[in-house]
């Protein structure tokens, strides 16, 4: 009798599933433009497009489209496409204060375009080292990396920090998992390819040392760390962090929905720019 | 004396000269029970000059003298007509009796001045003999559901007890039992409100043109009052439901029947059916404790004390035991869930004289939520015994303290005056895990993160508020509060002005007018997509600021043949310092880190309402139309942009009748049609600079739920209707709710495990009959 009212009771209560027909039939067809740029790699965009929710096509990477490109609004060649890395190059990195302009058209897509200026190079301080400076839970030394900011008050900064340690077996360099005490490089700042990204609210025109804990057994070979410190743009900061936590979202049933970040114009996409500065700790 | 003079003197400068008045007081009290009648209209049908009683049934009327003859009006009773000659002052116990529903003779005999005299608009007294005859989600009356089918309030999902007022949110609703205002009002993850409808005298919702009195909240004031109990013999009602059973008893204390009790248990059975022990247990309960104490002192005054508890509890439990040679090994996995409210008030009332009349209130109110996980482990061989413990728990809340005191005092037979104080002290526990750790020969950790000790602020406000006759049908009702914040140090000021016009013209029609500003240093992160208990309520600080509303309502109305009651009102409310969920937020994240994942913003409501009521008869019932809107801006919310609410909702029609056949037959129906609210949804797919699938959302909330509509009746029965040996009275009722099965989706969700992906609707509620039975004893 209890099971047969508990099943009654759970009938009565049991979710029914359907599927609803939104078919977004205003959604337009769009460009989608992918260029992250920095002052030490090529400067390289994608190029794809964007499909209907619930359409059968998957979004595509286009090779046919032309890809204009200005330097400070004067036009530059055509940006021609590489099949090996599927993306549009030119043959130099972009330079800090500069800005560059692509406007991308392909068949059946309305024109879209996108600016991308860099911003001066940041002012990082030599980064430094320091073995055994406390002992971790299982009684092993950890050591201490400190990265230093001398941060420009006149503007406002938002930078990405990345650590990475020398892999002697593999000869190069991999991630390092640090850890930080400090507020500023927090869970939130906290990116999923091991960056940290943050803005200088808290520091604006101070020099700022940040502080992170090196687990044991990484501080070793010559050189032995890969300090990466970015000057990064508003536009580039604003597509990082809202993509990060797009990517780390999962499918959380109650969860708000994510926008990324697009300074597309007429399309989807990031075009902005970082200026890098690489130092090594030997 | 010199204090007191210059208290009164904004008051005195409104006044006219004190002429020699007759003042009239008393109570108005139901004839079968002796409870208070709250809202009652009590007026002069010669002058119009009327007045309402207060949330103890009292009332006080100047007048000049002569003959008058009084009028007093309560939905559902007979009038209580005196035609007296007044030579000096008088006070009445006036006893109204329960209204014969068949007689239309008497429905069409009673004026409704009483619904165009107030100048009060944008308020709903809803009788609760109609909340109780409403069909009910599974049998379960509902007091806030009946409140959902009223013009300008919306629910949130299907079956959902949320209430969302001219656009407002969930926490901008100040809802009070008996006085104290509770934080969190939904049981079974919001599929039912905690107000036992057996324990409840009376409800008044405001929608704007809010009183002085009342503050603290940006959209609307929910008043609730507690039964009192029958004076005269105790009395009590059983009803069993498939979610739970209700046992109410209320009586007199003693033989004076001075003193009166009145208790009400709701607790729900579902769980009884299911293991308790074993293997695999689960289980989910939830209960509603009411209890008053009300004592007469004196003629003049009057002790309450009333108390509330409730609770859900969501209990999961896993336990497993294996030998593997001599190995023993035990484990058990626990999950438990819980939250609920207390609140409880002393309040003494004093009718120092025929014209003034105290309230003094001393109460708290609490809200508590606690989730946890644990696993233990013991692992036994010949030789050792090793045993594990992990546990994580997370826990939020809010206390309040509160001490208030209310004056109303009869100043004229032209003005008014209500004036007092309210001091409130916050404790905010706005969340913090709690991890632990033991392991045998390992680690041992206990830590907690998240802020660690409670979070105080305090409110002091201050009030007055006159309501006059300026003569040619003009009525106006003037007020001013001022609040005093403190929190963290920082100190703000609030003067919140209020007014209310009302100008009667012919034909009984009235036409309304009234501005209130409202602030509210509580602020509420809430899963806005389920109605989960997730509730974080977190104060006011210096970066994220007391919300404020402000808002214009326009209206008229006129009573119609046939005792239906006709108004239209327009609103028009903006709102700053309101706060939203960071894009991405996570629910989980939001509890440690509240103020970094809540964003501040703005948003405007405007919309228009009519209502055709008629509250008595044999057909009785309610036509409501909402025609509104509701948006935010939040700078760093859809990139800036404006964007509907989430509970944005164009059209809202409501239909509700009620029907007694005869002695033993009454029929219910209600009817709800309603746009779709807003919803974020995907509306194309493209590929990130690192080459994964991204969603374009386009726009926050640009898209729509489907249009929701749904049926529900109501059959009852009365057993043995013509057994006159017997007090007791018995019934069946059968509810069915959503007589069509139309698919009315809970939420919306994205099947991601398809290609292409789609968009699912989920619904719980299809067709559903259900069978209650209930006794009044």
């Amino acid at each position: 009798m209890r099971l047969l009212l508990s099943a009654l009771l759970l009938l009565g209560l049991a979710s029914c599933e359907r599927e609803l027909y939104y078919t977004f039939s205003d959604y337009q067809p769009k460009l989608v433009v992918n260029g992250l740029i920095n002052n030490q790699d090529k400067i390289g965009l994608s190029v794809s497009t964007a499909v209907p929710f619930g359409s059968s096509n998957n979004p595509e990477y286009l090779s046919n489209a032309k890809v204009s490109f200005f330097i400070d609004g004067v036009r530059q060649p055509d940006l021609p496409f590489d099949a090996l890395s599927a993306k549009y190059l030119y043959g130099f990195p972009a330079m800090p204060g500069r800005e560059y302009r692509v406007v991308v058209s392909a068949p059946g897509y309305p024109t879209v375009e996108g600016t991308a200026k860099l911003p001066s190079a940041g002012s990082f301080g030599k980064a430094t080292f320091q073995d055994s400076v406390a002992t971790d839970s299982f009684g092993f030394p950890e050591g201490a990396i400190t990265v230093r900011i001398n941060d420009n008050g006149a503007e406002k900064n938002w930078y990405r920090i990345k650590i990475l340690y020398y892999n002697t077996t593999q000869a190069m360099f991999d991630l390092l998992p640090v850890e930080s005490e400090d507020p500023l490089v927090n869970q939130l700042a906290s990116q999923s390819d091991g960056s940290y990204v943050f803005n200088d609210a808290t520091f604006n025109g101070r020099n700022r040392e940040i502080r992170f804990q090196t687990p044991f057994g990484y501080a070793q070979g010559t050189p032995r760390f890969l300090i990466e410190m970015e000057n990064l743009s508003e536009d580039f900061y604003l597509y990082s962090t809202s993509l990060n936590r797009y990517e780390n979202a999962g499918a959380a049933l109650f969860r708000e929905p994510i926008f990324v970040y697009s300074n597309i114009r007429d399309g989807l996409g990031i075009f902005a720019g970082a200026s890098l500065f690489r130092d090594t700790i030997r | 004396m010199l204090g007191k003079k210059i208290f009164f003197w904004p008051f005195l400068l409104l006044s006219s000269g004190l002429q020699a008045q007759i003042v009239v007081s008393g109570y108005v009290i139901a004839d079968q029970n002796g409870e208070s009648l709250i809202g009652a209209s009590v007026y002069d049908t010669l002058s119009g000059q009327g007045t309402t009683t207060n949330n103890h049934g009292f009332f006080s009327i100047s007048f000049s003298s002569g003959r008058r003859v009084l009028q007093v009006d309560y939905p559902g009773y007979e009038p209580w007509i005196a035609d007296t000659m007044l030579y000096g002052n008088e006070t009445f116990r006036i006893r109204l009796v329960p209204g014969k529903t068949m007689d239309e003779v008497t429905v069409r005999a009673r004026p409704s001045a009483g619904f165009t005299n107030r100048t009060q608009m944008s308020a709903i007294d809803l009788p609760l003999q109609q909340v109780r005859k409403l069909p009910a989600l599974l049998g379960e009356v509902d007091v806030i559901k009946a409140i959902q089918l009223l013009p300008g309030v919306k629910g949130g999902n299907e079956g959902s007890s949320g209430l969302y007022v001219r656009g407002g949110g969930p926490d901008q609703n100040l809802i009070l039992l008996d006085g104290m205002p509770l934080y969190n009002v939904q049981h079974m993850f919001g599929f039912f409100s905690v107000f036992n409808a057996d324990a409840i005298n009376s409800i008044q919702l405001y929608k704007g043109g809010f009183p002085s009195r009342y503050g603290g909240r940006l959209s609307s004031v929910l008043d609730i009052s507690m039964k009192e109990g029958n004076t005269r013999k105790t009395e009590g009602d059983f009803s069993v439901s498939p979610i739970a059973f209700r046992l109410s008893l209320n009586g007199p204390i003693g033989k004076s029947g001075k003193t009166t009790y009145a208790l009400s248990l709701r607790r729900s059975i579902f769980d009884l059916l299911l293991p308790r022990s074993g293997e695999n247990v689960f289980y989910y309960n939830f209960y509603d404790l009411n209890a008053k104490i009300s004592h007469r002192i004196s003629d003049k005054e009057r002790l309450y004390v009333s108390f509330y508890s409730g609770r859900d509890k969501f209990y999961t439990g896993f336990n497993n035991e294996s030998t593997n040679g001599n190995r023993t090994a035990r484990e058990s996995v626990e999950s438990s869930l819980m939250w609920g409210n207390a609140c409880g008030s002393i309040r003494y009332t004093r009718e120092h004289n025929p014209r003034l009349f105290a309230t003094h209130t001393l109460g708290f109110t609490s809200y508590r939520y606690r989730n946890g996980v644990s696993f233990n482990a013991s692992y036994r061989t010949d030789t050792s015994f090793d045993e594990l413990e992990l546990s994580l728990g997370y826990g939020a809340g809010i206390t309040d303290l509160i001490a208030r005191s209310d004056f109303e005092y009869a100043h004229s037979s032209t003005q008014r005056f209500r004036f007092g104080g309210e001091f409130i002290q916050h404790r905010f526990r706005p969340g913090y895990f709690n991890i632990r750790i033991n392991a045998t020969g390992g680690p041992n950790i206990d830590t907690v993160i998240g802020p660690k000790d409670p979070f105080y602020s305090q409110e002091f406000a201050l009030y007055g508020e006159t309501e006059r006759n300026l003569g040619r049908g003009m009525h106006m009702n003037a007020g001013l509060r001022m609040v005093n914040y403190l929190s963290g140090g920082s100190y703000r000021f609030f003067p919140e002005p209020r007014i209310s016009f009302r100008q009667r013209l012919e034909n009984n029609l009235a036409l309304k007018f009234s501005y209130a500003m409202m602030n509210q240093s509580v602020h509420l992160l809430t899963n806005s997509s389920g109605g989960l208990p997730w509730d974080l309520w977190f104060p006011a600080t210096a970066r994220i600021r007391p919300q404020r509303s402000q808002q214009l309502a326009f209206g008229l109305a006129q009573p119609w043949k046939h005792g239906i009651e006709f108004s239209l009102e327009s609103y028009f409310k903006w709102m700053n310092h309101i706060v939203d969920y960071a894009e991405g937020a996570d629910l989980f994240a939001v509890q440690t880190d509240w103020e970094e994942q809540a964003r501040v913003g703005r948003g405007r409501m405007y919309g228009g309402e009519l209502l055709m009521q008629r509250r008595s008869g044999r057909l009785n019932g309610w036509v409501g139309y909402t025609l509104s809107w509701s948006d935010r801006i939040i700078p760093e919310v859809n990139f800036g942009r404006r964007y509907y609410f989430r509970w944005d909702r164009r059209h809202h029609l409501t239909a509700v009748a009620m029907y007694k056949l005869d002695e033993a037959w009454e029929l219910s129906s209600t009817f709800l049609l309603q746009s779709g609210n807003a919803i974020t949804l995907p509306q194309g797919r493209y590929l990130s600079v690192n080459g994964t699938p991204i969603n374009d959302y386009v726009a926050k909330n640009d898209q729509r739920f489907p249009l929701y509509h749904r049926m529900d009746i109501s059959i009852q029965k009365r057993i043995n209707p013509r057994n006159n040996f017997t007090s007791t009275k018995q019934y069946w009722n059968l509810t069915i709710y959503n007589v069509y099965n139309r698919f009315n989706p809970f939420y919306i969700d994205i099947d991601n495990t398809r290609t292409p992906p789609r968009v699912v609707g989920i619904a719980f509620f299809r067709f559903l009959p259900v069978l209650t039975y209930s006794m009044k004893f």
